[in-house]
C-alpha cells in the first residue's frame, strides 16, 4: 500500500530524518510516535509531497511518488490533517468538504456522505470560526477523507484540544477512521494516544525509526531504554550476567540469551508491587496521588532509587519500610 | 521549533524576474540623479557645489525645520493621545476622530489658507492691522513650522496613540509596587514601551517636513526643496538642481540613520497576547483637555474651511468653474485611480515574494521598492525629468511619466497593507489545498484573494488619497497646460488669487476628507472582526 525506503532529509547541515523505511498494508492505522523535533512531522510532510526527500523512495499503491520523480502534493491522492487544521476560513463546512472533490467523483453525494459519517449535517452552512474545537476537527477529517485518499496523514491532530475534549474526540475519530478502513499514519507525541490508537506503532528518535510493531509488544519489549522510557515510567538498574542469570539489586532473573558481562535492566514502575512476603525491603521516601493511580519513590538498602506505580490509591506511609517484588517482565539492555 | 526548520522554498523564476524589474524601475530615478549630478563638472566641482555658498545654510534650515516640526508634533501627539485614551475625556470618540482630521487638509492648502487669513481683508486681517505688522508677516521659518505642525502632526499621532494603547501596564505596576513614584514608574515602566512608536512617529513627520515643498514655497521659507525648485524653474540650472537634490537625499539618509539609532531595541514584541492595557483618568482638568482639543480643531479645520468658503462666496462671480474646478477635478480623479490600480498591481508580486519566499535577494528587492518612502516628491519628479529628457524625450511631460512618478513615490505605501494581507493567509491552508488537489490558480482565486482583498483595497485607498494630494511631482511632470486640483491651488495661491484657489482647495479637502473617513472607518471595522 505505502512503502518507504531509505528516506533521508536534512535542513542545512542539520539532519532531520535519516534512513527511514517501512511498509504498511491497506487499512492499517499506524502511529508515528516520538519526542518533539524527532523528525516525525518532516517525514509526514515528505509523504504528503510538501517536502522533497534528499534520498530514498516513497511508493503509494504501487506508484512511485518520491525518488527519481517528484509527484507534487496536488496529484498524490494523499490526505493530510494539519495540527492547526488549516480549514478554509472563508468557506462553509460543506464548501470545505467539497473543495477536494472536483467534477467526476460525484461531488454533492460524497459531501452528504461525509457530513453524515462525521455527524456534521446540522453544521453544513456554518463558517469554521463558528464551530467548536471538536467540530472543527471533524470538518478537517471530513475534508481530507472526502476525495477518498490512498493514505490519510494526521499531524498531531488533537494537540490543540483541551484535555477533556481531547480523549472523547480522539476515540470517536479513530473509531470512524477504522470503520472506513482507511490507511492512516498519525503523528503524535502523546504516549496514551499512540498506544491506544496504533495497529502499528513506529517509534522515532533523532530522525531514525528505532522500533515498530504492535503497541503492546513495543511497550513491553522496547529495544532500548530510550524507547522504554518514552512510552512510560520505568526503573533502570545495573546488573551482571553470569551463566545465563542476571544478578542485580532486585534479585536474579533469567538472562535470555544475553552474553556474560555488565548490563542494564529495565522494569516498568507498575511491575514493582508491594508484597508482605517479599524478600526485598525498601524505604518509602515520597509519593504522588493521581486519582486513577498513584506512585511512590522507594530507596533500597544499597541506595538504589526505584519508582513504583499502583492502580489503587492506598499508598504506603512515607518513611515506612515495605516489602516489594517484581511482578512483570524484565528487559535487559547492553 | 519544527516549523523553523522547514526547507526554504526557492522562489519561482518568473516571480523573481518580475520583482527585480519593479525594483529596478523604482530605483532608476535615484541612480540617474547620481549620474546627472556628477556628469557636469566632475566630482570635485560637485562636492564644492554641495559645500559651497548657501547650500549649507539651506541644509541647516531644512534640518532645523524638520527638527522643530518633529518635536512639536510628537509633543502634541503624546498630549492628544493621553487625552483621547483617558476614560473621562468629554466627547472622547469625537475628539479621537477629529484629532486625525487635519490630515485631510494638504499642507500647501493649509499654508495658502493662513497666508490669506492674515492678509488684508482676510478672516484675521484685522489682527495684522491692529498689531501693526507688515502685510506679509506670516511667512518664513516659524510660519512654516506652525503650518507643517498643524497639518502633519497626525502622522505622529496615529502611531503614538496605537503604541500607547498597546502599553502593558504590568511594568508600570511592578515599578509602583517596588516603591517608585508615579513619575519614575512612567519613566521606567511606560516610556521604554513607547519609545519605538515615538521615534517612528517623529521620523515620519521629520522626513515629511524635510521633503515638503508646497507649503514652504508658498511661505517663502528658503529650505532645500524651495531652492531646488527655483534653481530648476527660473535659472534652468539643471546640474545645480541635481546636486542640491543629491544633497537632500544625503540629509534624508542621515535622518533615517539617526532614527534607527534612536529606536534602539524594541520592547514591544510580546506577541500582543496577554497584555492588560494601562487605564487612566484626567480628573479635574478634563474640560481643559477638551478645550485644547477644541482649539486644535478650530485652528486646523474650522478656520481653513471658514475662510475658504468666505473667499468662494466673495469671488463666485469671477471664477471660471470649468478650468478652475471641473477639469482639474477630473484630471485628479483619473490620475489617482490609475496610480491606485497600477501601484497595487505592482505591489502584489513584491509582497508575495517577501512573505512566501524570504531570502536575501527578496529582502533586497523589498528594500529597493521602499525607496520612495523617504524621498520627497520633488526629488523624484526632478530625477524623472532627467530620465525622460535623456532617454525618451517623447515621454517628457506625459501622463505616463507622471504615473511612473507616483509608482516610485507610493509603492512603499501600498506594500505595507498588501503584505499584511498576505501574512494573514496561513501557509498550512495553502498546503492543505495542495493535498486536496488544487492548482496554483485555484488556490490564489479561492483562498488567497478573499483573505488579501481588504488589504488590497486599503492599499488602493492610501495610494488614491496620496496621489490626489501630491503636489511637487505633479507640478514637474504633468503635461503642459493640464492641471490637477493640487497644481491649481498652488498656482492661484502663488499669484494671490485666493477666491479662485478656494474652489479646488475645498474640493481637495472634501475628497481626501471622505477618503480618510472611509479608511479610518474600515480600520475600525477590521479591528473589531
Amino acid at each position: 500500500m505505502i512503502e518507504l525506503s531509505g528516506i533521508a532529509k536534512s535542513f542545512g547541515r542539520h539532519p532531520a530524518v535519516s534512513d527511514v523505511g517501512f511498509a504498511l498494508d491497506k487499512g492499517v492505522f499506524a502511529v508515528l510516535f516520538g519526542p518533539s523535533g524527532c523528525g516525525k512531522s518532516t517525514l509526514l510532510r515528505m509523504i504528503a509531497g510538501l517536502e522533497r526527500p534528499d534520498h530514498g523512495t516513497i511508493a503509494i499503491s504501487g506508484r512511485l511518488v518520491s525518488g527519481d520523480v517528484h509527484v507534487p502534493p496536488e496529484s498524490r491522492q494523499v490526505g493530510l490533517v494539519f495540527q492547526d487544521l488549516a480549514l478554509f476560513p472563508n468557506m462553509t463546512v460543506a464548501a470545505n468538504i467539497a473543495f477536494g472533490l472536483r467534477g467526476a467523483s460525484g461531488g454533492s453525494s460524497r459531501v452528504e456522505e461525509m457530513l453524515k459519517l462525521l455527524r456534521l449535517e446540522p453544521l453544513r452552512d456554518r463558517l469554521p470560526h463558528e464551530l467548536s474545537g471538536g467540530e472543527q476537527q471533524r470538518v478537517a477529517v471530513a475534508r481530507s477523507l472526502a476525495p477518498d485518499p490512498d493514505v490519510l496523514l494526521l499531524d498531531e491532530p488533537f494537540a490543540n484540544l483541551d484535555a477533556e475534549l481531547r480523549a472523547r474526540v480522539r476515540e470517536e475519530l479513530i473509531e470512524i477512521l477504522k470503520r472506513t478502513a482507511t490507511t492512516v499514519i498519525m503523528v503524535t507525541h502523546d504516549r496514551e494516544e499512540a498506544l491506544s490508537a496504533a495497529d502499528e506503532l513506529m517509534v522515532m528518535i533523532d530522525g531514525t525509526l528505532v522500533q515498530s510493531g504492535d503497541s503492546r509488544e513495543v511497550y513491553e519489549q522496547p529495544v532500548n531504554k530510550e524507547v522504554g522510557l518514552l512510552l512510560g515510567d520505568g526503573n533502570l538498574v545495573e546488573g551482571l550476567v553470569r551463566d545465563e542469570i542476571v544478578h542485580c539489586c532486585l534479585g536474579e532473573f533469567p538472562a535470555m540469551s544475553h552474553p556474560d558481562g555488565a548490563c542494564e535492566l529495565f522494569v516498568r514502575s507498575e511491575h514493582i508491587e508491594c508484597s508482605t512476603d517479599a524478600s526485598l525491603s525498601a524505604r518509602v521516601v515520597g509519593g504522588d496521588y493521581y486519582g486513577h493511580d498513584a506512585s511512590a519513590s522507594l530507596l533500597l538498602a544499597d541506595g538504589t532509587a526505584l519508582s513504583l506505580r499502583q492502580a489503587h490509591g492506598d499508598l504506603p506511609i512515607i518513611g515506612s519500610q515495605i516489602g516489594i517484588r517484581v511482578s512483570g517482565p524484565v528487559c535487559i539492555f547492553d | 521549533m519544527q516549523t523553523n526548520r522547514r526547507s526554504r522554498v526557492q522562489a519561482p523564476a518568473p516571480l523573481l524576474i518580475v520583482c527585480s524589474l519593479i525594483g529596478l524601475l523604482v530605483l532608476s530615478p535615484l541612480v540617474y540623479l547620481f549620474i546627472r549630478a556628477f556628469e557636469g563638472g566632475g566630482f570635485a566641482e560637485t562636492v564644492s557645489a554641495i559645500f559651497g555658498t548657501d547650500t549649507l545654510v539651506y541644509g541647516l534650515r531644512s534640518l532645523g525645520l524638520a527638527a522643530v516640526v518633529a518635536v512639536a508634533s510628537v509633543s502634541l501627539s503624546i498630549m492628544l493621545a493621553c487625552f483621547t485614551l483617558a476614560d473621562d475625556l468629554p466627547f472622547r470618540r469625537l475628539c479621537t476622530i477629529l484629532a486625525v482630521c487635519p490630515l485631510a487638509v494638504p499642507c500647501y492648502v493649509g499654508a495658502a489658507v493662513y497666508i490669506g487669513v492674515f492678509s488684508p481683508g482676510g478672516l484675521l486681517g484685522g489682527v495684522t492691522a491692529s498689531l501693526g505688522l507688515s502685510p506679509g508677516w506670516f511667512s518664513g521659518f516659524w510660519a512654516s513650522a506652525f503650518v507643517l505642525t498643524m497639518f502633519v502632526y497626525p502622522l505622529a499621532y496615529l502611531p503614538i496613540r496605537a503604541g500607547l494603547r498597546r502599553v502593558d501596564r504590568s511594568p508600570y505596576e511592578a515599578a509602583r509596587m517596588l516603591g517608585r513614584s508615579r513619575l519614575m514608574a512612567i519613566r521606567f515602566g511606560v516610556l521604554p514601551q513607547l519609545r519605538s512608536s515615538i521615534v517612528s512617529g517623529g521620523l515620519l513627520v521629520g522626513l515629511y517636513a524635510l521633503g515638503e515643498f508646497g507649503a514652504v514655497s508658498l511661505l517663502r521659507c528658503n529650505t532645500f526643496t524651495r531652492v531646488i525648485y527655483i534653481q530648476y524653474e527660473s535659472a534652468f540650472d539643471r546640474t545645480g538642481a541635481a546636486v542640491s537634490s543629491l544633497a537632500l537625499v544625503g540629509l534624508i539618509a542621515l535622518v533615517l540613520l539617526l532614527g534607527r539609532w534612536m529606536r534602539g531595541t524594541s520592547y514591544q514584541d510580546r506577541g500582543g497576547r496577554g497584555v492588560s492595557p494601562l487605564k487612566w483618568n484626567i480628573g479635574h482638568w478634563r474640560w481643559g483637555a477638551f478645550l485644547v482639543c477644541l482649539c486644535l480643531v478650530v485652528l486646523a479645520i474650522v478656520i481653513p474651511l471658514l475662510s475658504l468658503f468666505s473667499w468662494w462666496g466673495r469671488g463666485s462671480g469671477s471664477i471660471d468653474a470649468s478650468s478652475g474646478l471641473v477639469d482639474p477635478l477630473v484630471n485628479s480623479l483619473f490620475l489617482a485611480l490609475m496610480a491606485g490600480v497600477i501601484v497595487v498591481v505592482l505591489s502584489i508580486p513584491i509582497a508575495l515574494l517577501a512573505t512566501r519566499y524570504p531570502s536575501r535577494l527578496s529582502g533586497m528587492i523589498d528594500r529597493m521598492s521602499h525607496i520612495g518612502f523617504g524621498l520627497p516628491g520633488l526629488v523624484i519628479g526632478l530625477s524623472l525629468v532627467f530620465v525622460a529628457l535623456r532617454l525618451v524625450p517623447a515621454m517628457y511631460q506625459s501622463w505616463f511619466i507622471l504615473i511612473l512618478g507616483y509608482c516610485v513615490l507610493f509603492l512603499a505605501l501600498a506594500i505595507g497593507p498588501v503584505r499584511a494581507g498576505f501574512e494573514q493567509a496561513s501557509r498550512t491552508v495553502d498546503e492543505a489545498a495542495r493535498t486536496l488537489g488544487a492548482g496554483w490558480w485555484r488556490r490564489f482565486r479561492c483562498l488567497l484573494l478573499p483573505v488579501v482583498r481588504p488589504g488590497l483595497f486599503g492599499a488602493f485607498l492610501l495610494v488614491f488619497i496620496s496621489t490626489s494630494k501630491e503636489l511637487p511631482c505633479t507640478l514637474l511632470l504633468s503635461p503642459a497646460g493640464t492641471h490637477t486640483l493640487s497644481t491649481r491651488v498652488w498656482q492661484y495661491t502663488d499669484e494671490a488669487m485666493y477666491a479662485e484657489a478656494s474652489l479646488p482647495a475645498l474640493a481637495l479637502i472634501f475628497l481626501s476628507g471622505v477618503l480618510v473617513a472611509i479608511l479610518t472607518w474600515r480600520e475600525e471595522l477590521l479591528e473589531k472582526s
